[in-house]
């Protein structure tokens, strides 16, 4: 008897201290769960290579998301790791909500990423978040119209100077809109290599040539109807391609499935070529990126989870199921696996295409960082009233980026 | 068995307040604290996921004068209340049509009363198809040749705040309707007889009795639909997401603690928000007369 409670109390004991040391690491994703196999493929090769960590992950659908997590940073109950886009992560880190996890990251594991990527979440030497997966732009188009427009689908335009050729045309031949942008200012500025704001972060810089030029390209198509006339932006474009009603349609890669799974017919007849390239020589690509809560319990852990998950091996894994490209420096076009299906999958080749621009790829909301953290929202909304009223013919170009300057110049000194 | 030797008005009064502390509670826990919460917070600078609280004490309120979509969104809330006269004076005359002792009538009452339960969100997406520049809308006023180019309802900064201004128009129709029609039913038809033997007519019959003794409803309905009027925000941030100077005190409100985190200057521009709001219900108490009672006094002085 006597043995056989010291033999219990030995079990019960050596169950407590093993299951003491297994830390539970959470980890939430953004509406990843049609990728469950995936998912989980991930955190069992990470769990069975470190036996002490168990990963507990939990998808979250993306407009609940960002509720969800300050429900969860306020009331103390945080996630240990998670899937934020480039400006979620600069705004949480701003208000203090992450951890820096440069202490848990290996120096040469940093360069294993796309520096532009890296870099995209450090803000003053701290390094806030690891960059996963991410979205390049490419123009996707309506080969059908092209025809029926006298266009040959195999040349399509390589400039914004020739979408608006093409357009003219499209309009002309089929009465259809040429293309739909989705007119974000900043994000336009950028394109055209205007720096916005000085790089101490306390002065406009949005009225140079190079601005006024882009904004006239948009009045022009906006005047000839070369474009929807509501500027509805990325959501209106998405209904009015896949309902075949333009041409063309500069968006990220993401969309062609999107096509694929809601306009089969329009589908059939889409192509992707090359994002057109302004005088700035950046493509937006926005990201995704892995971090940690400030009050997140396991942060060494959720960093060793999240090097795993975004490391090259496991991003292009996943990059042969979602219609995405690594942010490591890992190329896609020089992989048979890829080279072989983009002759006949249009995911793939957009993939492909996408990952080829990669060099001129920025997640341009980082530019978020180096204005301060409450007057970014303000200069965005400022700039991007002028630039729209501008385009709809309130303003000339000048006088809307002149405006707009004046305006931004009182927000960056205002003391507020 | 222990008894409470307490009289019997006593017992009825410890009972009634018995009843009383459960929605005293629930009242103190979902509204008195949020209100006192609220105006404390706009004098703070609160970091919700830190949960660090600075004292600012009126930084909020000169930042808010020197924001410029501060005075956009006040502005916008002010037009706002232009709906109001205009779904009030059409609910009277659509309770004074469904009113009538026609056959199919309650098919009508109800027709009207469809886009009150209808969800916001699916109101809004069928009136942004409408609105849209190839939507219905555009498409036949142009076949009638009212407009010869596509207007553009939600994109124009002066055309945009008037289209949300329609939904919530089109939206608030059916329920001040069926308010009006129960105060026109409380109206004694005897009135309406006595009346017409004393030779009134219809025009006579409706500014003399269905007015007057609608007044209390009036002043509920009025009061309700300016606070409805101020407080709008699905229409804004459904059709317009605020855009083109479309902005209201409420979708700021919204905005700034939920875009951009600034909970403290969110805060002061609803402490703001809600002294206006009284403001505006005081003004209106005072020119329709504080309800039934006051419309009784007033009709006994002019009697006199």
């Amino acid at each position: 008897m006597k043995k056989f409670f010291v033999v219990l109390s030995c079990l019960i004991i050596g169950s407590l201290v093993l299951s003491a040391e297994r830390v539970t690491v959470e980890f939430w994703t953004l509406s990843l769960s049609t990728f469950s196999d995936y998912v989980n493929s991930v955190i069992d090769t990470f769990e069975a290579a470190n036996p002490d960590i168990k990963i507990n992950w939990v998808d979250i659908p993306y407009n609940a998301f960002q509720q969800k997590l300050i429900a969860s940073i306020a009331s103390g109950n945080v996630p240990d790791l998670v899937n934020m886009n480039t400006p979620w992560v600069i705004d949480f880190a701003a208000q203090n909500a992450l951890s820096p996890i440069d202490e848990f990251v290996p120096v040469a594991d940093k360069y294993v990423y796309l520096p532009n990527y890296w870099e995209a979440t450090v803000i003053d030497g701290k390094s806030f978040a690891i960059p996963w997966y991410i979205s390049p732009r490419i123009l996707l188009y309506n080969r059908q119209i092209f025809e029926e427009a006298g266009l040959d689908p195999n040349v399509p335009p390589k400039t914004w100077d020739e979408i608006i050729e093409y357009s003219r045309i499209i309009k002309e031949k089929t009465g259809l809109y040429g293309y739909q942008p989705n007119i974000v200012a900043h994000l336009d500025l950028q394109e055209e290599g205007v720096p916005l704001i000085s790089a101490d972060g306390k002065k406009p810089i949005v009225n140079t040539p190079e601005a006024i030029a882009r904004l006239k390209q948009h009045q022009l198509a906006f005047k000839e109807a070369l474009m929807p006339q509501d500027l509805g932006g990325y959501q209106a474009a998405k209904q009015k391609f896949a309902g075949g009603k333009i041409a063309m349609f500069p968006v990220g890669i993401t969309m062609v499935k999107h096509v694929q799974i809601n306009s089969p017919s329009i589908f059939e007849v889409s192509d992707v070529t090359s994002y057109p390239l302004g005088k700035g020589k950046r493509i937006p690509a926005s990201a995704m990126n892995v971090a940690v809560p400030s009050k997140a319990k396991n942060k060494a852990e959720a960093v060793k989870f999240g090097l795993w998950l975004t490391s090259p091996y496991w991003q292009v894994e996943f990059a042969k199921i979602a219609t995405i490209v690594p942010s490591t420096k890992i190329s896609l076009d020089e992989d048979p696996w890829f080279l072989e299906r983009a002759k006949r999958d249009l995911n793939v080749k957009a993939q492909l295409l996408a990952s080829k621009s990669m060099i001129y790829g920025f997640d341009l909301d980082a530019i978020g960082k180096i204005i301060e953290p409450s007057k970014y929202s303000e200069f965005r909304r400022i700039l991007n009233d002028y630039w729209i009223a501008a385009i709809k013919g309130d303003y000339t170009a000048e006088e809307a980026l002149y405006l707009a300057e004046e305006e931004l110049k009182e927000v960056l000194s205002s003391e507020f | 068995m222990w008894h409470l030797k307490l009289s019997r008005k006593k017992q009825t009064y410890l009972i009634a307040f018995c009843f009383l502390v459960v929605p005293l509670v629930l009242l103190s826990i979902f509204s008195y604290y949020p209100i006192v919460r609220g105006i404390t917070l706009s004098f703070a600078d609160y970091n919700m996921l830190t949960g660090e609280t600075k004292w600012v004490r009126l930084k909020n309120y000169r930042w808010l004068f020197n924001y410029k979509y501060f005075y956009i969104s006040l502005a916008n809330t002010l037009k706002y209340l232009i709906v109001v006269p205009f779904i009030q004076f059409t609910s009277i005359g659509l309770a004074v049509l469904v009113n009538q002792k026609i056959p199919g009538i309650k098919f009508f009452r109800t027709l009207f009363y469809i886009p009150v339960i209808t969800g916001s969100v699916i109101v809004s997406i069928a009136w942004r198809w409408i609105f849209d520049v190839d939507g219905i809308l555009n498409y036949f006023l142009m076949s009638l040749n009212i407009i010869e180019e596509p207007v553009l309802w939600l994109l124009d900064k002066n055309v945009a705040l008037f289209s949300c201004m329609f939904v919530t128009f089109w939206r608030g129709l059916g329920y001040y309707m069926i308010i009006y029609l129960a105060g026109l039913q409380n109206i004694p038809s005897e009135l309406y007889e006595a009346a017409a033997l004393d030779g009134a007519g219809s025009f006579k019959k409706f500014t003399k009795i269905t007015i007057p003794l609608l007044r209390p409803t009036m002043l509920l309905c009025f009061v309700l639909s300016s606070m409805a009027a101020l407080k709008v925000f699905e229409e804004i941030f459904l059709l317009t997401g605020g855009a083109n100077q479309t902005t209201t005190l409420m979708f700021e409100t919204y905005n700034l603690a939920f875009n951009r985190y600034q909970f403290g200057q969110s805060a002061a521009v609803g402490v703001i928000f809600s002294a206006f709001l009284i403001a505006l219900t005081l003004i209106q108490f005072k020119f329709f007369g504080l309800g039934g009672a006051g419309s009784e006094k007033k009709r006994k002085k002019t009697n006199k």
